[in-house]
């Protein structure tokens, strides 16, 4: 066995398949040693990624793109060739929003698409009043969250742009930028919607797979002339990656996932709040009932992993946010990050 | 010229002349950083090559909403520090708005990126500075980085070995008591212990406390 693989993660329900691969022997199986590294930003993973401290890194779908093309950031050239997972995202708005939609006589918990209207109308309200802007947070500029926070906002007949005031904050801070009042609702991913409606300070208006269906969440990203793409180590491992995403899809293995998960170098988090985001049934605040659904987060699928289908839907997301202008450039660039080649290579 | 400080220790500290210009002293530093012994490292650093603005942040603030108000020419942050991707939007919308941003991590600068990734600083340029400029306090980062982490493992090593000090004391005063013995010969019981288990005498020491508990 040669050396170690050094993989970064983020402490994200959507790690589970690096997890799974390394406590439950599916790397072994494939001849693969890994040490996982458990971070805190993705600009950490991306550093590291490009130092050469990782081989690969768990990274937002579409930052893998922006860092490849170095959009807003050092320029980072990137593979993306193994999509871990769809969806897992969602919406919360803080408790104090609450009384605004009490006043306008809105539930945010009907269904996804009346907490959108309800929000317009609030934002309405407020700027009939002179009230100051919103603030709403995501995980980052570059990520599905920015992106189906946008679509949240657009359908609700608001503009992202100049109706509120969208910033970027770690997801481990949003509660407390929340009860601070600096934020007022966020995008994220699991499990940390459920953690704050879990303590009593935000209820969960929509589902990421609410707002739009099978949303490319992350990958797993290399560097482009890095170890692993250079030989058969990179195939090995996304069929190890494969084998445990069906592992980690599969209800029977939930009770041992989530406890490996829930160890401090892992998630730090009760087992019970990642499996109920594996499950899909998530709570919405702390008295009502459960929304369910079964896509909320997929991991598994024919061609599931199979990342160049995600490109144009990126590429797309990034002209209408702004961040990018050179549309058919930008779509060359993403077919060589998103390549399907080790993918095909590993049988996926 | 500037003066060396009293407690500075050598080559570790060396300052380059080219930060000696008097033109530092106007450009506004941004120190962000978990660890405020070493923030406060960083910062003497600073001063002693001319930066006397040097702002320092704390990890809880929020620090979009503060970086307009500080205006900073250059941020320092640890990469323990998970508002990065914050700082970073924060770069790319005013980019786009306000003014000139570079990153300090690029290809270009491949070794430094490297140094500063591995001590576990990153820095950002936001005037649009000469990167030159910049290089000298990223590198003193790098070593004071360095410097700080050294501290701290020698902290640890003489905070284990003080615990074990005390430990072995008692021990040994437990086998005096229990075997009627004397100090030196104690001791060289638990050294030879330790030697043919190949362990610490600090763990053979808490291993014939515990036993001494149970019994």
């Amino acid at each position: 066995m040669s050396a170690p693989l050094n993989i970064g993660f983020l402490p994200l329900t959507d790690a589970a398949p690096l997890i799974a691969a390394v406590d439950f022997g599916f790397a072994q199986a494939e001849g693969l040693a890994i040490t996982l590294h458990r971070d805190v930003s993705w600009a950490n993973l991306r550093d590291r990624l490009m130092v050469g401290q990782y081989d690969a890194a768990h990274m937002l779908a579409p930052l893998a793109l922006a860092a490849s093309l170095g959009v807003g950031q050092a320029k980072c050239p990137l593979r993306a060739p193994f999509l871990l997972n769809l969806n897992g995202n969602g919406i919360t708005l803080s408790k104090r929003l609450l009384e605004d939609f009490a006043a306008i006589g809105c539930d945010p918990l009907t269904d996804w698409m009346t907490a959108a209207r309800g929000l317009a109308d609030v934002v309405r309200a407020r700027q009939a009043t002179g009230a100051s802007r919103l603030t709403l947070a995501t995980v980052h500029l570059f990520s599905a969250h920015t992106y189906l926070l946008r679509r949240f906002l657009r359908v609700g007949g608001l503009d992202p742009d100049g109706d509120v005031e969208l910033v970027v904050a770690p997801p481990p801070f949003m509660v407390d930028f929340m009860d601070r009042g600096l934020i007022d609702g966020f995008c994220v991913g699991s499990p940390w919607n459920s953690l704050a409606v879990d303590r009593g300070r935000g209820v969960l208006v929509a589902l990421g797979c609410e707002v739009l269906a099978d949303v490319p969440e992350k990958v797993l990203a290399m560097p482009a002339q890095g170890r692993l793409t250079r030989d058969g180590e990179g195939v090995a491992l996304l069929r190890a990656l494969g084998q445990a995403c069906v592992f980690v899809a599969d209800p029977a293995n939930r009770a041992d996932l989530t406890q490996a998960m829930s160890r401090p170098d892992r998630l730090d988090c009760p087992a019970e709040v990642i499996a109920r985001t594996l499950s899909g049934r998530l709570a919405l605040d702390q008295h009502r009932a459960l929304r369910e659904r079964a896509d909320f987060i997929r991991f598994a699928g024919p061609g599931l992993h199979r990342p160049d289908g995600c490109a144009p839907w990126i590429v797309e997301q990034m002209v209408e946010a702004g961040q990018i202008s050179d549309r058919a450039g930008t779509l060359e660039a993403a077919e060589t990050v998103f390549a399907a080649d080790l993918a095909l290579a590993a049988g996926l | 010229m500037l003066g060396r400080s009293k407690g500075d220790t050598g080559p570790a500290f060396h300052i380059p002349r080219a930060w000696q210009a008097p033109m530092e002293s106007s450009l506004k530093v941004l120190l962000v950083d978990e660890s405020p012994i070493r923030a406060a490292i960083i910062e003497d650093g600073l001063r002693e090559g001319g930066f006397s603005h040097v702002v320092r942040l704390s990890s809880t603030d929020m620090l979009v909403r503060r970086i307009n108000e500080i205006d900073p020419d250059v941020v320092l942050i640890d990469l323990a520090n998970p508002q990065r991707d914050s700082l970073e939007q924060m770069f790319q919308v005013s980019r786009l708005v306000r003014r000139p941003i570079t990153m300090f991590v690029d290809e270009s600068d491949a070794d430094q990126t490297r140094a500063a990734v591995e001590a576990g600083v990153s820095a950002y340029i936001v005037n649009g500075l000469h990167k030159d400029r910049v290089k000298n306090i990223v590198d003193m980062c790098v070593t004071r980085f360095h410097v700080f982490a050294r501290l701290a493992e020698e902290l640890a090593e003489t905070k284990t070995a003080l615990a074990d000090r005390k430990t072995i004391d008692r021990a040994k005063a437990l086998l005096m008591k229990t075997r009627a013995i004397g100090e030196e010969e104690a001791y060289a019981m638990m050294r030879r212990a330790a030697m043919n288990q190949k362990a610490r005498l600090g763990d053979i020491a808490r291993a014939i406390i515990t036993a001494s508990e149970i019994c």
